[in-house]
């Protein structure tokens, strides 16, 4: 438990300003005292308090715990190696106490999530059409630390870009659009079939900084290597519907496959979602949440570009 | 920096208590997403047609684009119905229903940029489709940050 290790969550600047006067010595703490530190429930109230608003007062204490004046002091000096008082009798985190907060509330979700797992809903074992969609057995088949996952994920990126090549399309995330007309055959094949790979990593890095910056939680993102070609699925289903479609009939309605193409987008981002969801293990909400920031993002960029992309 | 100050900024907007604040400033914005939708629809889009003119029964998959606006207008109003008011036990399926809606105004937007051009600035109708994204935006955001908070 080093104090140097300890991340600086929320916290304002008056409070920052007091914790570096703190020496690294004072923290001087057992792995069991620190356990003892978090075991109790009003131990946890008082901490998170202190962490939401970057400072506390004992007032504050009484009046959101309710409990007696004796108990708090009490949990006060249990806490004493998370928590220390000011001149003006507030009381701030120490460093130690902010890597505590943090933990909390990263562990708080991932619990839950976990233990949804753990119960197996009757929605979960019903609901089929959920499954499927959700591709939960895949889910589960990547999950595994395997490392023919990255070469599965690989050759369903390389089937993509020889299918988008193909079809004289360009993907970039989830977004597709025609190429243009004049260009060479094999040089618009090369291009396309790079392009579903820069996207991959884009999307890797993306997903990743998004995660960071707005969940601050940096966990397993190793697995997006494995994990993230998932979401392409959709799309590749799709290029494979638009070049049977193109060889059956060739007239087909330009309209048709832009709404299809639309509702296999869609079927991307929710799995997208649960990608992150499974891997930073966090609600899938929040997945959904930087899913639908990534494709604001990338029609913004499609916007800038000005080109008639479907 | 600037991007630590603004990543801090988003992580205490998206963590700080109040999901009841949250719902409402969603239920809000999701509102006045769809309003502005449905209004976008019937003011001038170009020198003198809104969009709702635009739309022709006689061919109807060229012209199909053009009640976006309109359709997904009333999905935004009824998903947030939904979602936030009746509170169903079913709404992840709204939530999806809100992402198609705003992949079909991201198309309807391309296509008509790629359609009629840049002059569209000039007029009414791209102004109020654009805010109506921004406020999907926000609104998808406070609703899902606050279905995300631990109750």
């Amino acid at each position: 438990m080093d104090g140097k290790k300890a991340k600086k969550p929320n916290s304002n600047s008056n409070s920052s300003k007091f914790k570096k006067k703190i020496s690294e010595d004072q923290l001087d703490i057992t792995e069991d005292q620190f356990y003892v530190a978090l075991g109790h429930e009003i131990r946890r109230k008082i901490l998170k308090i202190i962490g939401d608003n970057g400072f506390s007062s004992f007032s504050v204490f009484k009046k959101q715990i309710q409990s007696s004046t004796g108990t708090i002091y009490h949990h006060l000096d249990v806490m004493k190696e998370l928590i220390i008082q000011d001149k003006k009798k507030k009381y701030h985190l120490t460093h130690l106490g902010e890597h505590a907060f943090q933990i909390l509330a990263n562990n708080l979700e991932s619990i839950e999530i976990v233990s949804q797992k753990d119960e197996r809903s009757e929605f979960n074992q019903e609901n089929g059409l959920y499954d499927f969609f959700l591709l939960k057995k895949l889910f589960e088949y990547f999950a595994t630390e395997k490392k023919k996952n990255i070469f599965i994920s690989f050759g369903i990126l390389l089937i993509i870009g020889v299918l988008s090549g193909i079809n004289n399309l360009q993907i970039f995330l989830f977004f597709i659009r025609e190429n243009q007309v004049g260009e060479l055959f094999f040089y618009n094949f090369i291009i396309d079939s790079l392009t579903i790979f820069i996207s991959y990593f884009i999307l890797i890095c993306t997903t990743e900084i998004l995660s960071y910056i707005i969940f601050n939680n940096h966990n397993n993102w190793k697995k997006f290597l494995n994990m993230l070609s998932i979401p392409y699925l959709p799309i590749l289903i799709y290029l494979g519907i638009y070049s049977i479609l193109n060889l059956i009939i060739p007239t087909i309605d330009p309209l048709f496959l832009d709404i299809l193409l639309l509702l296999f987008q869609v079927w991307s981002m929710i799995l997208l979602a649960k990608v992150i969801s499974t891997v930073k293990i966090v609600k899938f909400e929040r997945g959904l949440l930087l899913a639908i920031l990534i494709d604001y993002g990338t029609f913004m960029i499609m916007l800038i570009v000005n080109n008639p992309f479907r | 920096m600037i991007i630590r100050v603004l990543g801090d900024t988003l992580f205490l907007t998206m963590n700080t208590d109040g999901k009841k604040k949250k719902q409402f400033l969603g239920l809000i914005f999701l509102y006045i997403s769809g309003i502005l939708c449905i209004i976008s629809e019937f003011v001038l889009w170009t020198n003198e047609f809104s969009v709702f003119q635009l739309f022709r029964l006689d061919d109807l998959t060229n012209h199909l684009i053009y009640i976006i606006p309109l359709v997904g207008g009333i999905g935004i109003l009824i998903s947030a119905l939904n979602i936030v008011l009746f509170r169903r036990k079913t709404y992840k399926f709204w939530y999806v229903l809100l992402v198609i809606i705003l992949n079909l105004l991201f198309y309807f937007l391309l296509e008509v940029f790629s359609n009629q051009g840049a002059y569209l600035w000039k007029y009414l109708g791209i102004y109020m489709i654009v805010s109506a994204l921004l406020c999907l935006l926000f609104g998808i955001l406070f609703q899902i940050g606050a279905s995300a908070e631990n109750s």
